[in-house]
């Protein structure tokens, strides 16, 4: 009886534990109250952001909001500061907040965890960049929310290979590091040999006819008696240099430490 | 009979007299007794005058009668008849000074310095035979192109000191000179550049004295060769005296001073260019008139000192020349073009792998 007992208990555990669902992901790592999403589009990045979020153990969020100024915060790394304390983020994260008014944009990588050495300020200054000037500028607002995921991830996984991305780092750094380096090392060297071997086959030949007097000038020889210079007239051009404004592209962001983690924002 | 010619012999021993460089006085062979110039000078005064009075045409014909030569052949050739040994010596109607092949006296022709044909100064020869033998080993020095065996196999042929005549100008270049010069600054004002251009007249005037221009009045001398030579130091050059030249080799001119008038006016007219030019500063320019006139001064007549030495190798034979004052060597060496490839890809190969070690094993690009 007891045995029986025993075995009851045993199967009727067993049978909760098949019965009990598993507890699906419910964070919202993307919230946008600006409606630049689509729900379908929203639904999509909340499963990317889930996917690369589990993998790699850290929280990588987007908000997309109005304007900080409503909410009470002179700037928007406060309000991505406040977001990061007041929804519950995960210690280690890393937020793109938006704000639509003004068209800012803040990445906010929290100093707990592994989002501190990923994402340092080049990580972050080379990803607002790409973001901005392929996607923002140009309203392509879900392509920018799926790169900066693809990104993360990518740069995560630097990180994790113990080589995050910085300046000694970057693929594409090293690749044009790589490109000049090879092109002087190749051609440079033919230069300086032809240029020191016509320098020794000049030295062969040392006639030559004269063409100067300058060593039998007298002293005192030289005698100027008239000097004028006179002025005739002034010209002026006017060339317009066009700068880079924010909304034609490259709004670069600056980078900036916070109180629970570090900070690049600029405008879009 | 008087001679066309005068031996320089030592009044002591009869022996040959040289010019040595190093005492700068002349120098019995045999004996090795030292005279001045003017010890000499005054010795063979006479025998000069005598040798000047001996009629040039005699000269001429004995050639032609000696060689038989035509007309045309012994009209640029003299025959004289050396007073040591008695020996025809046959020379270029413009040898001034020479040695006796048979009793290797050094002869002068006296008649070469006569009158309008004295020239006026000299520097006298400062180096050696063995120094300027010694020179051009050391001009084959430090030639990485050149072949190694013309340095191992060529053997000097010949060396000659020789006095080379040149005229010597002297001139006054007045210039005028006008130029469009452009002064040019920048600004920025908000998003715009603004180049701002001044445009200016440049006028100037003026004169640049020369001396002693030199261009040398032979015409067996290669120009390249005398003008690449110099400069020679003219406070060494003294009033001319014939006891210099015992010794060596010289030859009275054969350009004559109006023929050379134009190499030393175009030297002085680009050296009055450019010095009128370099008054003009600060601003970019762009000539508008160069005008300047030559006004000829004094022209002298002067001998200077060559060594000039022969070498021959691969059956070619290459001419070197060594300022007998200042040591200077000039000459065309022949370049090993092997050796230019080899040294071409060396250097090429050698920096290339120091930029590969640097860049992409130390740098770890």
């Amino acid at each position: 009886m007891k045995r029986l007992f025993t075995w009851l208990i045993s199967l009727f555990a067993f049978c909760s534990i098949l019965l009990v669902p598993i507890q699906a992901d419910n964070t919202e790592y993307v919230i946008d109250e600006w409606g630049v999403l689509s729900e379908q589009e929203v639904s999509q990045l909340n499963a990317l952001a889930a996917s690369y979020s589990q993998a790699h153990d850290t929280g990588l969020y987007i908000r997309v909001y109005d304007d900080y100024y409503l909410h009470g915060y002179s700037t928007i790394e406060a309000y991505a500061e406040s977001i990061y304390l007041n929804e519950m983020l995960d210690d280690d994260c890393l937020l793109l907040l938006i704000t639509m008014h003004d068209r800012s944009f803040d990445l906010f990588a929290s100093y707990d965890g592994k989002c501190h050495e990923a994402f340092g300020s080049y990580a972050r200054e080379k990803m607002a960049d790409i973001l901005v000037d392929d996607y923002l500028t140009n309203g392509n607002f879900y392509g920018a929310f799926v790169k900066y995921l693809d990104l993360a991830d990518e740069y995560l996984i630097m990180a994790e290979n113990g080589t995050p991305m910085n300046h000694e780092n970057d693929p594409s750094v090293k690749a044009n590091r790589r490109g000049l380096a090879s092109a002087v090392t190749f051609t440079v060297p033919e230069i300086i040999a032809l240029f020191a071997c016509l320098g020794m086959r000049s030295r062969m030949k040392t006639t030559g006819i004269s063409t100067e007097a300058r060593d039998y000038i007298a002293d005192g020889g030289i005698h100027l008696t008239r000097s004028q210079d006179i002025f005739l007239h002034r010209t002026q051009t006017r060339t317009h240099i066009p700068r880079n404004t924010g909304g034609g592209g490259g709004g670069h962001g600056h980078s900036s430490s916070g109180s629970f983690g570090s900070h690049t924002s600029g405008h879009f | 009979m008087p001679s066309a010619i005068t031996n320089y012999q030592c009044p002591a021993c009869g022996g040959p007299l040289h010019f040595d460089a190093e005492l700068q006085k002349l120098k019995c062979d045999y004996c090795g007794s030292v005279y001045t110039n003017e010890e000499i000078s005054a010795y063979y005064k006479e025998k000069n005058e005598e040798a000047i009075d001996v009629n040039t045409a005699e000269a001429q014909a004995d050639a032609a009668q000696v060689l038989q030569w035509t007309e045309e052949e012994a009209r640029h050739m003299r025959a004289y008849s050396c007073p040591s040994c008695g020996a025809q010596l046959i020379c270029d109607e413009n040898t001034a000074a020479t040695r006796c092949p048979y009793c290797d006296n050094p002869t002068i022709v006296p008649a070469q310095f006569d009158g309008a044909l004295k020239p006026d100064y000299i520097i006298p020869f400062q180096l050696k035979k063995e120094q300027a033998v010694q020179k051009l080993r050391e001009f084959y020095g430090g030639k990485p192109l050149l072949p190694s065996a013309f340095t191992r196999d060529n053997h000097i042929e010949e060396i000659k000191g020789i006095y080379v005549p040149f005229w010597l100008y002297d001139g006054t270049a007045r210039a005028q000179m006008s130029y469009r010069g452009t002064r040019t600054h920048s600004h920025h004002a908000g998003d715009d550049l603004i180049t701002v251009t001044e445009h200016y007249q440049l006028n100037r005037e003026g004169s640049v004295r020369f001396n002693y221009v030199p261009a040398d009045a032979s015409s067996k001398m290669p120009d390249e060769f005398m003008d690449a030579i110099e400069p020679f130091k003219y406070d060494q050059m003294v009033p001319f005296e014939m006891s210099y030249l015992p010794g060596y080799l010289a030859d009275k001119y054969d350009v004559s001073k109006e023929e050379d008038e134009q190499r030393a006016d175009t030297r002085m007219k680009n050296t009055t260019i450019k010095a009128i030019r370099a008054t003009v500063s600060g601003y970019s320019i762009v000539p508008e008139r160069e005008q300047v006139h030559i006004r000829p001064d004094k022209v002298h007549y002067a001998f200077f000192p060559i060594w000039m030495l022969t070498t021959k190798w691969n059956d070619k034979i290459y001419m070197f020349a060594m300022n007998g004052q200042t040591g200077k060597m000039v000459g065309d060496l022949p370049i090993d073009n092997g050796k230019f490839i080899r040294y071409l890809l060396l250097i090429t190969l050698g920096i290339m792998a120091v930029l590969f070690l640097l860049f992409f094993v130390i740098l770890g690009y």
